[in-house]
């Protein structure tokens, strides 16, 4: 386990596609022996990152796609998610725990994400769009 | 499972929601801020969220939640939270909302009565 090449799916960015993108993944981390309640965090963890490449990412956009990646490092499971969006700065975000945000609608997701992962992390990808990496590490329970 | 929304009036004259499923964006998250919308526009409504068949709920849920909770304080009315599961309330502590939404982990029918 470890030297696998990880695992490439393609989905059309829209809302619609999270649900078969989320099963996907829970049966990935499945098969590689991620247990409750890990399987919960990173699949909650990866609908909001996936939600958030489809909307702030894609911005919508017609025609674009987000890649995931599963692979399972050696005591990990990772999924990277990517879009092919203008690219952005996670310190442009506003900070949902601000009082003057709290009661914004959104932009708590990628927040969440990150509380619910043992690592988060954002990067530009190349030839464009961002990259988003999560990492969960198998722990028996 | 999907999420499921049943609706029904207490005793007291506050409306009960009952949700179950998973609570995460989609056609049925906007049905119940559909409903809730609705409710909200009758001045002083209470209505009680009956959390405990949600199994968990995502970022687009807790908007939904907060924007539902700022239409009720508009109107003089009132929306709790109740039975609200482990894994829903990290949720709802991990992004401070449970600082201003009014939240009860007992059941529904323990507090489907007057608030306090």
């Amino acid at each position: 386990m470890g030297s696998e090449p990880p695992a490439v799916s393609i989905f059309d960015s829209t809302i619609e596609s999270v649900d078969l993108a989320e099963e996907l993944t829970l049966e990935y981390a499945e098969s590689v022996g991620l247990e409750e309640p890990d399987r919960y965090s990173i699949g909650l963890a990866f609908r909001e990152v996936f939600i958030n490449a489809v909307k702030h990412g894609n911005q919508f956009g017609a025609g674009k796609k987000v890649v995931i990646r599963l692979s399972n490092p050696d005591g990990a499971m990772v999924v990277e998610v990517i879009d092919q969006g203008p690219g952005f700065q996670v310190a442009d975000v506003p900070n949902p725990l601000q009082a003057e945000n709290l009661g914004r609608r959104s932009g708590r997701g990628l927040l969440m994400a990150a509380h619910l992962v043992d690592d988060f992390q954002v990067e530009a990808h190349r030839p464009e769009g961002t990259l988003v990496r999560i990492t969960k590490r198998l722990t028996k329970h | 499972m999907p999420f499921q929304l049943e609706r029904s009036s207490h005793n007291s004259g506050t409306e009960v929601f009952k949700l179950s499923g998973t609570l995460t964006m989609g056609t049925q998250l906007q049905s119940l801020e559909w409903a809730l919308e609705d409710a909200s526009k009758q001045q002083g409504r209470a209505v009680l969220l009956d959390m405990a068949g949600v199994s968990y709920i995502d970022s687009s849920a807790v908007g939904v939640l907060m924007a539902s909770n700022g239409l009720f304080s508009r109107s003089g009315g009132q929306m709790r939270l109740a039975g609200v599961t482990d894994r829903v309330l990290h949720i709802l502590k991990l992004t401070k909302v449970d600082t201003i939404l009014s939240i009860d982990t007992q059941s529904a029918s323990a507090g489907a009565g007057p608030a306090a």
